[in-house]
């Protein structure tokens, strides 16, 4: 077991006994993370700070019901998901729009994972278009792509945190990066062959 | 395919998604393409207008006693 986990796991027994400030600790270890993900589910950063603290609050008054056995962070990912899609929900679905003929320049994305300068500039582009692209798929879509692809967790704690099935997660999964591709197929030029 | 691209397929499976992949010009391209995107996914920066993270808990830290909402 690594240090951090370790320590992850002192926190939360220190916080269920009532510690305030191991609590304070676990926030301090996981609010980039939940507001990144706030973020990039569709909340402006000024509702992803107040919906971040509401999240670490409800984590607190719900300590109790936490099981050891799902990790920490794929249960605040839960209660964020949730309360950003309670939100999102009152608003009107992005629109994705696909524009097959459009003249935008065509960017050689690098592939390689050290990248040089100029590499860097182009990869610093495509992110920008990445992102706005991200802005335009359906909440539920978006949210797979979030957890599974930018957050980095497993198929099985993503599925977890949207309360889908795992069949049903890659399903959502599978349509959001296709529909990814698809607004993104001006940037990506492949050299064939 | 997103299965083939997490490897999240049993091996005959993805053998034959493999040998499809070689001899289809469509499929060889559509994966080359979401392969390069996932791994542009996995290299985004953190979320523009970031937050501080000490300043979230201090601000949690200060509400902790706060009643729940009715």
């Amino acid at each position: 077991m690594s240090p951090e986990v370790t320590t992850e796991r002192r926190l939360i027994r220190s916080a269920r006994g009532g510690d305030q400030d191991a609590f304070a600790e676990l926030v301090v270890m996981h609010a980039d993370h939940v507001f990144g993900a706030l973020r990039r589910f569709g909340l402006d950063a000024s509702e992803a700070d107040e919906v971040a603290q509401e999240v670490f609050l409800r984590a607190w008054r719900g300590l109790a019901r936490f099981e050891e056995r799902a990790q920490f962070s794929t249960w605040v990912y839960r209660i964020a998901f949730n309360e950003a899609q309670r939100r999102l929900s009152r608003r009107a679905p992005p629109r994705v729009e696909v524009d097959q003929d459009r003249d935008d320049p065509v960017v050689a994305l690098p592939e390689a994972a050290h990248l040089g300068p100029e590499a860097q500039a182009l990869d610093h582009e495509f992110q920008h278009a990445l992102e706005q692209a991200l802005g335009q798929l359906p909440h539920e879509l978006r949210a797979a792509v979030v957890l599974r692809d930018i957050e980095g967790l497993s198929t099985e704690e993503a599925a977890q945190v949207v309360g889908a099935r795992q069949l049903a997660f890659k399903s959502r999964l599978h349509r959001g990066r296709m529909q990814l591709r698809a607004l993104l197929e001006p940037y990506l030029m492949l050299e064939e062959g | 395919m997103s299965d083939y691209l997490d490897e999240e397929l049993p091996s005959s499976r993805r053998t034959r998604m493999e040998r499809h992949v070689e001899v289809c010009p469509t499929c060889h391209r559509t994966l080359a393409v979401l392969r390069r995107m996932l791994g542009s996914l996995h290299r985004l920066p953190p979320s523009a207008g970031g937050a501080d993270a000490r300043q979230i808990a201090a601000s949690v830290r200060r509400r902790l006693g706060e009643p729940p909402p009715p």
